[in-house]
């Protein structure tokens, strides 16, 4: 039996469940529950603004009837729950703490011209993080990521081969240009079309609402656009805010980093690479954003995660002397 | 082996670090970029330059209270949605798509349908200052605040006409301050103390309403920072 559960996985590109595996279970936890916190949020906030209104007519009904209502209605301040969260990734409150994506805080500051410091400063933990540990948020948090991801998936299920291939650098071409372009107009460029704002936006506007808004249709055209046309188009080639993390987590201490005389050459880890990067090499560049998909395909176990500073060839390869042989 | 799914070339031959194509990928790009601009320049129209915004498509928005002014309202809000979910009342929408390009996204109150309460929650949430915050008290409410100021029209409010009414003066959260009632219920805006929440255009029992709240450009006089 456990044979072929093993022959099974293999036949996956994948190796039997290890470490890799878990942290994949871990990725995917976080990740479904970001998505999951962008509809829970609206639902608390509609639940409790309908209780505020449970005076006025016809309200009444609505509310008690709700699920939020069954569960935390034996509570004894029930608004403690309801109003402890608000927001979404562009910028979320939880109880006094509020932390804001940073291309939210770039963005205002080129379309206001401001420097507000209360704003400024709720987007220290992202940028600590990713100082330290790389492009986290496009790999474990995005709720996007993770559509991009399942789009991804569609592929390989379908077969699709097609990936018309672009040059990395457009995004931060973006990334300056939307800058440039947000001072000049004094409009705000990136907040509707950056797909983790979008999906948060659009969840808030049906579920409130019952409308969604441009962005939804603009989000679904670009899903289509990487299963049909180019493998993870939009975090390769064209997000400002994947730009901005790279450029933060380009000296990031967590690496994931290749031990030469382990790996075997079986190319898996290049091809499970969401990024396209070339972890066989070494090669992971600023872009990496740690969510170890190579670890877990890597069957000799050559890739594993290193505490340090980045080479100064860039290359993440242990040992050092060795890499110039690989 | 099962079948190579991602398109990387099979074993053996690891694959090329950087793509051969460098020139071909720099040009997709600049079309890319190019593309995105023009979907920008489409998605934000002709852009008025935000020398008068507030004007430019002929609309105007009645924001929520402690709102800076206009131009620098659009300019300030990131579309985080955060007042709308904070707002006890749910009264504040959001631009959709058809409104004009520098003020999508951004929160408005439709006070026929349903008016603000002055209660102050949106202003808490507001994370980068297009809503600043303000004390829920009078002073400080009409000190600050300056949502618009409402206008009467005496030729169709039943006060006016001779037949007795005076809702809107009921409705209003100031009072006797802001709206002061006359002889026979006929209401009297004070407009320097009318925040322009339009609770009485929402309780206004004319149809169409007899009186209207006229959103601020807060361009000059009190609110203006």
């Amino acid at each position: 039996m456990t044979e072929r559960v093993r022959r099974y996985w293999r036949r996956r590109n994948r190796h039997w469940p290890g470490r890799g595996f878990r942290l994949q279970v871990a990725r995917r936890t976080l990740q479904v529950g970001v998505l999951v916190l962008l509809v829970v949020i609206p639902t608390l906030s509609l639940y409790d603004n309908l209780r505020n209104q449970r005076d006025e007519v016809g309200i009444e009904a609505r509310w008690d009837t709700s699920l939020v209502h069954q569960l935390v209605e034996d509570l004894d301040d029930p608004s403690r729950v309801t109003q402890s969260v608000r927001g979404s990734v562009w910028t979320l409150k939880v109880g006094e703490l509020v932390i804001s994506d940073p291309l939210a805080v770039i963005d205002f500051i080129g379309a206001a011209r401001v420097i507000f410091d209360h704003f400024l400063i709720t987007a220290l933990i992202p940028v600590l993080a990713s100082l330290l540990l790389g492009r986290v948020f496009c790999g474990w948090l995005c709720p996007a990521d993770l559509l991009f991801e399942l789009g991804t998936k569609i592929r390989g299920w379908t077969g699709i081969e097609t990936d018309v291939g672009f040059a990395r650098i457009t995004k931060f071409a973006i990334l300056a240009l939307g800058l440039v372009a947000g001072v000049v107009l004094g409009t705000q460029i990136f907040a509707e079309i950056y797909p983790p704002r979008i999906i948060g936006g659009e969840l808030y506007l049906w579920i409130t609402f019952g409308v969604v808004s441009a962005g939804a249709w603009f989000f679904l055209a670009l899903l289509a656009f990487e299963i049909f046309v180019s493998r993870r188009f939009w975090c390769r080639y064209i997000c400002p805010g994947g730009a901005l993390y790279s450029l933060l987590g380009r000296w990031r201490i967590l690496r994931l980093t290749l031990v030469a005389q382990e790996c075997t050459d079986c190319t898996r880890c290049n091809a499970v690479c969401e990024f396209g990067l070339d972890p066989m090499r070494g090669r992971f560049g600023q872009e990496c954003n740690n969510c170890g998909l190579c670890v877990r395909a890597c069957a000799p176990g050559a890739l594993v995660y290193r505490v340090g500073l980045r080479p100064r060839d860039g290359r993440d390869v242990l040992p050092a002397a060795e890499a110039q042989v690989s | 082996m099962g079948k190579n799914r991602s398109g990387a070339p099979p074993d053996g031959e690891p694959p090329e670090p950087r793509s051969k194509h460098t020139r071909r990928e720099a040009l997709k790009s600049a079309g890319v970029v190019g593309a995105l601009a023009l979907f920008e320049r489409v998605r934000l129209g002709t852009m008025p330059g935000h020398v008068d915004a507030a004007t430019a498509g002929g609309t105007r928005f009645l924001r929520p209270p402690g709102a800076v002014n206009e131009d620098e309202f659009t300019r300030r809000c990131i579309r985080c949605h955060k007042c709308g979910e904070n707002c006890p009342n749910s009264c504040i929408r959001f631009v959709g798509p058809e409104g004009p390009p520098e003020a999508r996204g951004t929160p408005y109150i439709v006070p026929r349908e349903k008016g603000c309460i002055l209660c102050m929650e949106c202003n808490n949430g507001c994370p980068s200052g297009a809503l600043r915050p303000v004390a829920e008290r009078p002073p400080a409410i009409w000190d600050v605040v300056d949502m618009g100021v409402v206008e009467l029209d005496e030729n169709i409010c039943h006060s006016y006409q001779g037949y007795v009414c005076g809702i809107c003066i009921r409705a209003c959260p100031l009072e006797g301050v802001a709206l002061k009632a006359g002889l026979w219920e006929k209401p009297i805006v004070d407009p320097d103390y009318c925040v322009g929440c339009g609770l009485c255009e929402q309780a206004c029992v004319h149809m169409p309403q007899a009186i209207r709240v006229r959103p601020s450009l807060r361009d000059t006089g009190r609110g203006a920072t």
